[in-house]
């Protein structure tokens, strides 16, 4: 709904700045329900606002996104570095040997 | 099942690797031992995985060498105690984990206040959403831009975003590591999420804009 508020010319601005009002409202309180254990897609203004309907879809993505983020490599240099200093511990505490 | 999936089941996810891999198992029992080139097997079985924790937690190339030194250092001096209770990877892990932390909180980040160290960050603004562009219609999410994103994001919601929907800790687990609430958890989780679709949108719109 609120989508339509903002784009048909038929809306009142009082109508659009009303719609964005409530998606401003509801975006501002998601972290605090989220973190207070709350179910949001329970939530009324989300069941019909396609705007926030698109901003949660799009935090989906991201965090699947991030799932398939691959490892990288470190620098071939760095297991030299890690030997040299198992060497000098172990140089320093035998027991490790 | 993708051959990504695959991979990251192999080695990379810490919820999946519920066992050690027969590699993993020879190499351990020698390394207990004391044999060098087995430590160096698990390093080369290992090294991906801790180096990118390293570097996607911290956000710096050098300190995430230091640290994956680090932690290799004290898997040397604490190989002998793993028990295999849970899979070594699993252990390696959160020993890497808390080399990580525990380098963070001596360089003085308060980690169970969290808000409080992102409202010093420098972009720290309220984050409005609206108007911004549905990434789902506009196109895949590119790799590379999202791990700039999340580089680029304060360290404490970084340290969340990472923990949880890179290396898949639950919030309970992440709680307990950050010393936080499991509400705080993911109520940073959220912002974090929010950031970097502020981010990924501003990079979106720079390609479109000629």
């Amino acid at each position: 709904m609120t989508d339509a508020f903002l784009t048909n010319p038929d809306f009142s601005a009082e109508q659009a700045a009303a719609a964005e009002d409530a998606c401003a409202r509801f975006q501002a309180s998601m972290a605090a329900r989220i973190g207070a254990g709350e179910d949001l897609q329970l939530d009324p203004h989300l069941r019909s606002c396609p705007r926030c309907q698109a901003l949660v879809r799009d935090l989906e993505a991201i965090a699947e996104a991030a799932r398939q983020l691959l490892p990288a490599d470190p620098p071939d240099k760095l297991w030299d570095q890690i030997q040299r200093a198992i060497a000098l511990e172990s140089a320093e505490d035998p027991s490790h040997d | 099942m993708t051959h990504q999936d695959t991979a990251r089941q192999e080695s990379e996810s810490p919820q999946a690797d519920t066992v050690s891999t027969s590699p993993d198992l020879h190499a351990i029992a020698r390394a207990q031992q004391g044999d060098h080139a087995a430590f160096a097997e698990l390093y080369a079985l290992h090294k991906r995985r801790v180096y990118s924790l390293c570097l996607r937690m911290l956000g710096n190339p050098t300190e995430a060498e230091d640290l994956t030194q680090e932690a290799f250092l004290q898997l040397f001096r604490k190989i002998r105690s793993f028990r295999g209770d849970s899979a070594f990877s699993t252990w390696l892990h959160r020993l890497t984990v808390n080399v990580v932390l525990m380098n963070l909180r001596r360089k003085g980040l308060n980690l169970i206040s969290l808000d409080e160290a992102l409202d010093t960050a420098p972009d720290s603004g309220p984050i409005r959403s609206f108007g911004a562009p549905d990434l789902h219609l506009n196109g895949a999410i590119d790799r590379m831009t999202l791990e700039k994103a999340v580089q680029d994001l304060p360290a404490g919601y970084r340290m969340i975003f990472v923990l949880h929907d890179i290396e898949g800790y639950e919030h309970n687990e992440i709680a307990a590591m950050l010393e936080c609430s499991v509400g705080n958890s993911k109520s940073q989780l959220h912002k974090a999420r929010l950031r970097l679709r502020q981010a990924l949108a501003k990079t979106e719109n720079r390609e479109v804009t000629p």
